[in-house]
Order: C-alpha cells, then structure tokens, then sequence
C-alpha cells in the first residue's frame, strides 16, 4: 500500500519535472519568437552608401532612389521600405559590417566589391539561385550577361547589379587630327592601336626626349580580356596563364612598352593632351562630357570615347564595372527583398531613370537601346559628331568581360599583376615561355591553398 | 530502484562544479558579447570579418540563453536530488545533455567544458542502472568531437583567438591566460570529482565487505546454534523415553504393586479360613477375584496413559475413600481416614500425586510392616495440603528406600512438596505439598 502511493507521488513529480521543462522551453520560444517578431512589420532595410560608385566626383541622386522606393511602396501597400543610406562610400563597409555584428543586418544592401567574396564566404549574402531560377517573372536574359556575372560567386547568384559601367577607350580627338590621323571605328584592333600608338609617340620640342605618347594605363588585363585570354576556370579551382591568347597579350602590350623607350607616361601628360590614348569608365565619360554634370576636365581639347581595340584571337571586349546589391541572408522578409531587388534591376522605368540620374548605364538592354536612352547621353552635347551613343555603350556591355568572382581571385590576380609587369618591365628579355609557366606554377600554388 | 543517498561531500563537490561550469560558460558568453561591442564600438568590424570563419550572431540572444541553460541544468540537478525514481534520473540526464548541447553550441563550441556536468552526473547516476559506459562513451565522443582541439567543426565557426586578437598585444596574453585557467579548471575539476566518486564507491565496497564478513560470522553462529538444538533435541528424545519408562514402572508398581499386595494379603486370609468357613471362603474368594479384575484394568490404562477409572469418574476424596475401603474388605487391615477437608479441587498431577500416595503408603504398611491398623490424616495448610500415614507395623532400623519410596519422593519434588519417612514404632509417611490453585476447603 505505502509503495504504490510512493509510485503515484513520483509519478506526480516526474510529471510535475516535464511540465516545468516544457514550460522552460515554451519561454525559450518565445524569447526567440519576439525576436523574429520584431522586424517582421513588412519593415524592409535598404541601405546604399552615399555620394557615388564611380569614383567620380558627381552624388549619385538621393531622389532618384526615394522615387523609386516610393514607387515600390506603392505596388506593394503593405511594406515599408526604410532606406539607409548617408555613409559615404569608403566608409560604408565598415558601417555595414557594424551592423552585420549588431543583428541589424539591411535586408538589402548594397554590396561593394570589397566585400563582396568575403561576404558570400561568411553567408552574410543569400543565395539566390532560388530565386533567379524559380521566379518567372524574372528574366535572366533581359539583364546584360556580363553585368549578371559580377553577382555570382563559383557559378552561384548572390547579388544583382542595378547599375553598370563599361571601359571606354579616350581618345585625343585633337592630337590625332594635328597628326592627320583618323579616329579609328569601334572595330579596330591591337595592330591598329600599335601603328596609331607609334606614329604619336615622338620628340615634339626636339630635346632629345619623347613628350608625346600613344597609350596611358592601358594594362595587360585590358590586353588579355581583349584578346579573350581566359585566365581561370569558372569555379576558380585552375588557372591557365600559358594560353597563346595571354601571351600575344603580353607581346602586345611589351610592344606598346617599347615604344616609350623607357619613359614613363603621367597623368599630367596626359592631362596636358600629350596622350593620345586611355581607358575610360563610362562614369568619368558622363561626368566630364555629358550633361548634366559636364565637369571641367580636358578641356583644353577635343575628345571623344571609342570601344577597346580587339585583338587578334578576340573581340572589341571591354571590362565592365557594377554596382550590386545582395539580400542579407538572416533577413526575415526574404521574398520582399527579392521582389525589391527584382524591381531595382529589371524594372524599366527604375532602370531609365536610374540611367538618367546617375552617371553609370543601366543594365537591361531594352534600356540602353530605347529611344529615351539615346537622348541622355545626345541632350546638351554640341558636338555633333559625337562617337559615344546608348546603343554603342550597351554593344560595348553586350561585349564586356566581368571579372571572375571565386575566393582566392584577388590574391591569384595580385600575384599575376606583379609577376606579369616585372616581365614587362624586363622588356622580355626573358623566355616568355617558360617566364608563363613559372607564373602559371606560382599561381597554381596559390589557389589550391584555398 | 531507489538510487543511496549520495554523501555530503560528492554533493559539495558537484554544487562547486556547477558554480564554476556555469561561470566558465557565462564567462565565455559575456567575453564574447562585449567583445564584439568593443570591435563595433571601435570601427573594426570590417577587419574583424576579415579574419573570421563565421558571423557571430545574436550574442546578446546567447548570453541570455546560456543563463537560462545553466539556471536549468541546475534545476535538473536538483530535480534529481529531490526524485528517486528511475526514469525521472534518466530523462533528466538526457534533458542535461541536450541543454549541454545547446549551450556549447551558443558559444559556437569555443567552450565545452559544461559537457564535463553532464558526464559528471552521468557517472553519479548511472552507475547503478547499467549501459553506463555506453552512455559515458558516448559522452566522451561528443566532448572530443565539440572541443576546440578536434577541429572537426571548426571550418565555419567563429573562435576565441578571433576575439582575442581585436584586443591589444598586451592584454591578449592576459586573456589568453584566463581562458587556458577556466578551461584547465574546468578538467581538474571534473578530475578530482572523479577520483572522490571512485573513492566513495571503494568505501561503499569496503563497507558492503564488512557487512558481508559480519552476516558469514552469524550464519556460522547460527549453523553451531542449530546443531546444538539438534543435540538438544536428540538429548529431549531420549529424556522423553526414560521418563516414560519410569511412569510405566511407576504405574506397574503403583496399580499391579498395590492389587498384588491385596491379593496376598486376601489369600493369606483364604487359608485360614479354608479350615473352618467355606461359606466365608467363598466369599473371600469372590472378593479377591474382584480386585485381580479391577488390577487388570487398572494395569491396561497404565498402558494407555489413563488414570486409574477411579480417579477419573470422581473426586479424590471418594477415590481414596473407595481405595481405602475395598484394601479393608480385600485384606481385613483396619484403616483410619482422617480428613479435614471436605471438598478439594486440584490440578490433576497433584491428585494424581496424592492418589498414589496413600495408595502407595497402604500397600507399604501392608506389603512390609505386616499392619493390622493404619491411620491416614489429610488437612488443608497454608501452603497447601498436608498428609501423615502412619501404621502399627514392624517398620524398620534404617529405611532403605526402594521403588515406592523412591517414586513418592519423585512425585513430591516435581510438585515442590517435601515428603518425610520415619520409622519408630510403626512407619510414619510425612508429606506436605502446596497447591497452585488449592482455593476452598
């Protein structure tokens, strides 16, 4: 009698234990519940630092970007877009990363290229493969392929671009013409750069010293994209700096080299119109050239942007910049923020605008080759024979070269850089053969660190 | 089922166990949360994100979570404590491992030293429930595998060294150190726990043994203490057959003894009288062959362990009345009873001893004294009864005591009486017994 009684007031105790736990645990939830519950008011965190990408001295349009929010609120009543935004570019990575480390992660943001790998590496970014590929609304063809690239990370999406900047080729319209020398078409090559390069470069004031040159920081990168050097695989695990394409490159650019006789070309001289030649973004083109910011740069002379020379196994190809936004992956409202990221990319209207605003190209086609386009850049131009229209910056995006996006890229490519220059430097007085393999070997080495 | 109290000192051990697991976790999780309070606060967070594996996240979330976890771990413990039933011991033990689990998984398992809780309770409660090296086993895989040392999930977590290393050079090699004590703590701890629970098993063994010596020391007891009561018992058994001999003997005596005697006596008569009376002689005869009849019976309920039929169908009084008036009849003896008492109800040895008293003392004064007169006074005393038998005979210089004499003394002594032979002129029979319940006279 006394043992069952025993059992039953353990039995009442056990239960007693698992419902105080169960309580615990309830508690527990609920601690985390509010947590998640807090944000969840269809409160969507947008941020994007302030002043500009480009490294132009112009201020992306804080109103384009309110319009544009206030346009997605209204399509979709029941969010609230709160748009942070403020911190000037070089310092806005650190703010972001502050706040990745407070919680309080935007649910979009955008992604500088900085920080891009480093981020994806730490699954601050969402993956978006999902997304891109389940979303029938979202196009992926109607986005400049290139421009999408810069977003991925081994084969994988996880930022889209809204805006994007080709490399445009200067050219000295007025040094060229003071030495009979006709602009070339969109569709010249290596050979042709080299014999304009070599009929400039020579002593014009006849001290002994050259003070005219052909081509200013127009690097082996250039080169080698133009001549469809393929420097690694896509998922970053090989590398092939041996490749015919990457030497001709090299050669091309040795070539270039020489013509110097070892003098050094500044910016100065370039300023002063004593250059005939250098890369361009589209941004620094708009900024100095084009209304509505037409900055006083150059202007002791005529010029004009071309596309990049095309070498001999390649194409007019150009390098090509973006600005990305990602979706932070701990966000809570992740379908609105790829419905938001979708409309700042694909919308076109958002992306004319952005276009007109800012001093970077869209990134749809359909834009850059609308009508309305064509007068962004044609509106306040006197110069009639104007080179540079929409449709020819959207050729030259349609032709651009996005950078790789894998781990051990900027490293890889740091070590290449120097390498490569110091063999350049050398005039190639080396094999460049087996001066190839050596990098190629180094390069190796380095990425299967990762 | 129920699980022995565990000592005072194992318990104290644990509680301080406990205190410093728990503060070791707590530790590790503020040291974090603040930590990264101070990167956020000194604009390093970029860098810091630089050199990590993974973002912590929610420290505050896990600093509160690492209270509670160990504030239920204590009350497991407790719970345990209070409960002394299986299963409660063993779904706490398993609740304490997960909440172990979650814990050191909140510090991105940069710390599991409250894991060495688990095992420790593990250790102290399974013992007694068996599979308690699996469970151990098990425990010690899992301590491996979380453990900063493993590196088996150290790819994308974030480490102590990360922290560490956002402080300056001077005050790294101090922190360092605090953390290598809590953790070297937290193992000695653990270490010294285990050499007290192995010392209190051994004493619980020890005292099991002694326990175990004293309990073969009294089977042995009890095993001679048996043998000595069956001995005894044996012993019994024979005692049983000698004092059932000596009744038969006394019997025989007693009832074949007394009629014998009668018939002697009547059969001397018998031939005086055979000369001159034959009418008496037959009479005589008559008599005698009445008294061998009655001595028949009287000698087959000996036998059968019955009292004389004339002690059973009455009084004492009127058995020695009737014993006394058919010795008169049978031998011609003149026999005097005097009684002074008029009813007596006694225990039926005491009759018994009484009965055969007189009737011994008759066939004595008869059989040996050659008697023509005996006189018998019976009266009540204090103590009990007292009896005097006297007669005229021959008695004798020195009374050798023989069979009757011998069994009168007997049956006296087993009733605490005192009985008393005296031969002068005549023989005298002396005897005083005290009664148990002698009540009314």
């Amino acid at each position: 009698m006394g043992t069952s009684e025993k059992d039953r007031a353990l039995m009442k105790n056990s239960k007693k234990i698992c419902s105080s736990l169960l309580l615990l645990l309830m508690t527990a939830c609920v601690v985390s519940g509010c947590g998640i519950s807090r944000g969840s008011k269809n409160k969507l965190k947008f941020a994007m630092f302030g002043g500009n990408n480009w490294d132009v001295a112009v201020q992306d349009s804080y109103e384009v970007m309110e319009n544009v929010i206030e346009r997605f609120e209204r399509a979709h009543p029941d969010v609230e877009v709160v748009y942070e935004t403020g911190v000037l570019k070089d310092d806005y990575s650190e703010w972001l990363s502050e706040k990745i480390l407070s919680d309080d992660a935007p649910d979009v943001m955008a992604v500088s290229k900085t920080d891009f790998d480093r981020f994806v590496d730490l699954d601050i970014l969402q993956n978006l493969d999902d997304y891109v590929n389940d979303d029938t609304e979202f196009n992926k063809s109607a986005i400049y392929s290139a421009a999408l690239e810069t977003g991925k990370i081994n084969g994988s999406q996880y930022a889209l671009p809204i805006e994007t900047i080709p490399y445009l080729m200067f050219v000295n319209k007025s040094l060229l013409s003071k030495e009979n020398i006709a602009i070339p078409g969109n569709d010249y090559t290596f050979e042709d750069l080299y014999d304009i390069c070599s009929k400039v470069t020579k002593d014009t004031d006849e001290d002994g010293l050259l003070d005219q040159f052909g081509i200013y920081k127009y690097s082996w990168r250039d080169a080698a994209a133009a001549n469809n050097a393929v420097l690694f695989s896509e998922d970053g695990k090989s590398c092939n700096f041996t490749s015919t394409e990457l030497k001709d490159a090299i050669k091309f650019m040795n070539s270039l080299e020489l013509l110097n006789e070892g003098q050094t070309v500044t910016q100065e001289m370039f300023d002063e119109g004593k250059v005939a030649f250098m890369p361009l973004t589209l941004a620094e083109y708009r900024t100095y050239k084009t209304y509505p910011y037409k900055i006083k740069k150059y202007s002791d002379f005529q010029w004009d942007c071309i596309a990049m020379p095309k070498g001999p196994d390649g194409d007019n190809k150009s390098r090509i910049d973006t600005l990305n936004i990602g979706m932070s992956s701990m966000s809570v409202n992740k379908d609105i923020a790829w419905e938001f990221m979708k409309f700042l990319t694909t919308d076109e209207n958002v992306q004319l605008e952005l276009y007109k605003e800012t001093p970077a190209a869209s990134v749809l086609p359909s834009v850059m080759e609308s009508d309305e386009a064509e007068k962004v850049i044609e509106d306040g131009e006197e110069d009639a024979d104007q080179l540079v229209h929409s449709s020819m910056i959207s050729d030259t995006i349609k032709n651009g070269s996005a950078e790789l996006r894998f781990e051990a890229y900027e490293g890889a490519m740091n070590m290449a850089d120097s390498e490569i220059m110091s063999l350049i430097a050398s005039g190639l007085d080396i094999d460049i053969d087996s001066s190839m393999r050596d990098i190629q070997t180094k390069v190796t080495d380095y990425i299967n660190r990762f | 089922m129920g699980v022995a109290k565990t000592p005072q000192k194992l318990n104290i051990m644990m509680v301080i166990m406990y205190f410093l697991l728990s503060a070791g976790v707590i530790f590790y999780a503020a040291f974090f949360r603040l930590s990264l309070m101070r990167i956020v606060i000194h604009h390093g967070a970029r860098s810091f994100l630089n050199d990590i594996n993974n973002v912590p996240r929610n420290l505050t979330f896990s600093l509160i979570m690492a209270c509670i976890g160990t504030a239920a771990l204590g009350l497991s413990w407790i719970l345990r404590q209070l409960s002394e039933s299986r299963q409660t011991h063993i779904f706490l033990l398993i609740v304490d491992f997960f909440l172990c689990l979650y814990i050191t998984s909140l510090l991105d398992y940069n710390y599991n030293g409250i894991f060495l809780w688990a095992f420790a309770n593990i250790l102290m409660y399974t013992k007694h429930y068996g599979h308690w090296y699996l469970m151990t086993g098990f425990g010690v895989v899992i301590y491996i595998v979380t453990g900063t040392s493993a590196g088996i999930m150290r790819h994308k977590m974030w480490k102590l060294g990360d922290f560490t290393a956002t402080y300056p050079l001077e005050l790294q090699g101090a922190i360092a150190t605090v953390f290598g004590l809590i953790n070297a703590a937290s193992i000695i701890l653990f270490f010294i726990f285990c050499i007290m629970l192995i010392a209190y098993k051994q004493e619980t063994i020890d005292n099991i043994n002694e326990l175990y010596s004293k309990l073969s020391a009294a089977n042995t007891k009890l095993k001679d203490a048996n043998a000595r009561y069956e001995d005894l018992m044996a012993e019994n058994a024979r005692m049983a057959k000698v004092v059932e001999r000596n009744r038969i003997a006394r019997e025989v005596h007693d009832t074949i003894g007394h009629t014998l005697t009668g018939l002697a006596a009547g059969l001397d008569a018998c031939v005086a009288l055979s000369v001159n009376a034959p009418e008496t002689l037959k009479k005589q005869l008559e008599l005698l062959a009445e008294t061998c009849r009655q001595g028949l019976i009287d000698v087959r309920k000996s036998v059968s362990q019955l009292r004389p039929d004339t002690m059973e169908r009455q009084s004492l009084l009127s058995a020695i009345r009737e014993l006394i008036s058919k010795t008169r009849e049978v031998t011609g003896v003149e026999i005097r009873f005097e009684c002074t008492i008029i009813s007596l109800h006694l225990e039926e040895d005491e009759e018994h001893a009484v009965y055969r008293i007189v009737q011994e003392g008759i066939t004595n004064a008869i059989r040996h004294g050659k008697a023509t007169k005996i006189k018998i006074e019976m009266q009540r005393t204090e103590e009990g009864i007292h009896i005097l038998i006297s007669d005229n005979g021959e008695g004798c210089k020195n009374i050798e005591e023989g069979f009757g004499l011998r069994h009168m003394r007997e049956r006296v002594q087993m009733l605490q009486g005192k009985i008393e032979f005296r031969s002068e002129a005549g023989f005298e029979i002396e005897t005083e017994i005290p009664l148990r319940m002698g009540e009314d006279i």
